[in-house]
């Protein structure tokens, strides 16, 4: 099982934040850059760039410098992180593909739910279940967020390839929903049923989400 | 009513036809801490085994037997408080265990560190559990067992150590744990470390993880004075038949599993063989993690805890453990200093004889 409360993960996370301030809001402003990114005509490369950024910052930063400390599970967890970094970098940038634009069907409008609840449901549900605000836990910061808006991300993507990134995000999801039942945390608990929308919304629209 | 599954272990003979009440006499007699007091104890006990049978026999006469062993443990139990005054000043009146190998005692509560002392470096929860600790050896605790698989505890626990100035009542116990037999050489020495002492008083391997190796890291850390007791581990009732298997042809100082109310698989085979080898037990989950506490909390003590001392759950449990006599130590684990004062407080007075352990038992399982 887990070998750390969830109070004491709370803590580290605030610790890290405080640490880590300068490039954490840097991080931050990059992952909230994707945004508009998204709704410039035919994509921006340049998203392509920042959300592999943002999950090789959380990877190397918070799981192996900071979870690592707590949880002998976490350089394992730094492993997924960096190798999601490095496919989207693959994926995207260096083979061209992964250019997140608007999509006016039921994949991007899930990918928008499952956005929302990245950038504004899971850091309101964390401050209503207790957490300072001053910690928030945001897309580039946190593991779950940022696994949660890559998958919205993803959904908006046109690129066969998409969906195939869409795995490891789903995966840790499903760790902080494990997470969330073993610590007694409700919103990490609740974390698997967005990935299993994102997932679902990616399968069934999967043939016509190709590029001719 | 069906005997209890320890009475019937404990009536078995022991290496070289012995029985077991004759085993726990001679291991009271080897004790460096115990004397005529802690041999009293021993004999109301094996008293008490064969009181019992005879209640199974002629439930007519258990009355008067049960009041009869009851006298014979109560004149002994101050006996004990006196003995365990004189041992240890700070842990006036705690009940004390010998270890089989030695003959040493140590306090029969100690202190678990899985998650509890897992606090990072955040400085605010390390000056929590410097509080915590500091309860601990102000009430006479002895045992402080953690491992390297929980995370930062060991480092926790060495700071916290460091400025209480390492009392001399610590027994500390930790555990090797990897899979890789130089990385364990390498990780014993760096718990020595982070506990900042020079030696380990107890060292496992941990859940018998590569136990072959480690078992000769150990051994070689012990000729090497690094280390004094050899012991090894499992929880949550796994793995038992290996453990048995170790227990048997393994030369162990301590063994250390999972043993409380709910969980009492240990009394069929781990808690008799612990006996008859003279292999001391250290207890882990004495709560299951807190659950046991927290199903219990809603229905009432029953009237009859009172007779044991008891005015909480968590001393009903602890007491529950401690009075099985093959037990050396229980390792309940906290992070709040009121637990730890209510864990540590509750075996001060009498432990339940075997008969009052079967109203426990039956009482819980009412629930």
């Amino acid at each position: 099982m887990l070998t750390y409360s969830f109070q004491v993960y709370r803590a580290l996370y605030g610790r890290y934040l405080t640490e880590q301030w300068l490039p954490c809001l840097l991080v931050l402003f990059l992952t909230l850059t994707i945004l508009p990114l998204m709704f410039r005509r035919r994509g921006s490369r340049v998203a392509g760039v920042l959300l592999p950024a943002a999950w090789i910052w959380v990877g190397w930063m918070f799981h192996l410098k900071y979870f690592a400390g707590i949880n002998f599970m976490a350089p394992f967890y730094a492993g997924l992180f960096l190798l999601q970094g490095c496919l989207l970098l693959w994926l995207g940038p260096l083979r061209g593909g992964l250019t997140p634009e608007i999509r006016d069907d039921l994949r991007g409008r899930v990918g928008w739910l499952v956005v929302l609840l990245a950038w504004l449901v899971y850091p309101l549900a964390d401050v209503l279940t207790g957490w300072p605000p001053a910690q928030l836990r945001l897309p580039g910061l946190a593991p779950g967020p940022t696994a949660l808006f890559t998958l919205g991300v993803l959904l908006h993507c046109r690129d066969r390839w998409a969906s195939a990134a869409m795995l490891i995000p789903a995966v840790w999801l499903l760790i902080t929903g494990f997470a969330g039942w073993v610590l007694g945390s409700p919103v990490d608990l609740m974390a698997p049923a967005p990935a299993l929308l994102a997932v679902i919304a990616a399968l069934a629209t999967a043939k016509t989400t190709g590029r001719p | 009513m069906s005997r209890p599954p320890y009475a019937s272990n404990l009536s078995k003979s022991g290496p070289g036809g012995v029985t077991m009440s004759e085993w726990a006499l001679s291991r009271a007699s080897a004790g460096k801490r115990t004397g005529p007091v802690n041999r009293g104890v021993r004999m109301a006990w094996a008293d008490g085994q064969e009181l019992l049978m005879r209640h199974h026999r002629d439930g007519s006469r258990v009355r008067r037997d049960r009041r009869r062993f009851l006298s014979l443990l109560a004149a002994t139990a101050g006996c004990t408080v006196l003995d365990a005054v004189g041992a240890n000043p700070a842990g006036a009146g705690l009940q004390r265990r010998a270890i089989p190998a030695s003959g040493e005692s140590i306090p029969v509560i100690g202190m678990g560190s899985y998650i509890t002392f897992n606090v990072g470096q955040d400085p605010t929860l390390l000056a929590d559990r410097v509080q915590v600790l500091r309860a601990f050896f102000e009430a006479g605790g002895g045992m402080i067992d953690s491992s390297p698989m929980y995370g930062s505890s060991e480092a926790a626990i060495g700071h916290c150590l460091g400025l209480l100035g390492h009392p001399a009542t610590l027994f500390s116990a930790t555990k090797v744990w990897t899979p890789r037999t130089a990385a364990g050489e390498l990780q014993m020495r760096e718990s020595r470390e982070l506990w900042g002492v020079p030696r380990f008083d107890l060292m496992q391997v941990h859940n018998l993880l590569n136990w072959k190796a480690h078992l000769r890291s150990i051994r070689r850390d012990r000729d090497a004075g690094l280390i004094r007791y050899v012991g090894i581990t499992t929880s949550h009732g796994r793995r038992h038949d290996e453990l048995v298997e170790l227990m048997r042809k393994e030369t162990l100082h301590f063994v250390q599993f999972t043993y409380n109310i709910r969980d009492r698989e240990a009394e069929r085979r781990l808690l008799p063989l612990a006996a008859d080898r003279g292999i001391a037990v250290i207890v882990n989950r004495p709560f299951r993690r807190g659950e046991l506490i927290r199903r219990l909390s809603p229905h009432p003590l029953p009237a009859w805890a009172g007779e044991i001392g008891c005015s909480g759950w968590p001393g009903f449990l602890l007491k529950f453990i401690a009075s099985h006599p093959a037990v050396t130590c229980a390792i309940p684990a906290t992070s709040r200093v009121d637990h730890m004062r209510e864990n540590m407080s509750v075996i001060r007075g009498p432990l339940p004889d075997p008969v009052m352990r079967r109203r426990m038992v039956d009482y819980v399982a009412s629930l």
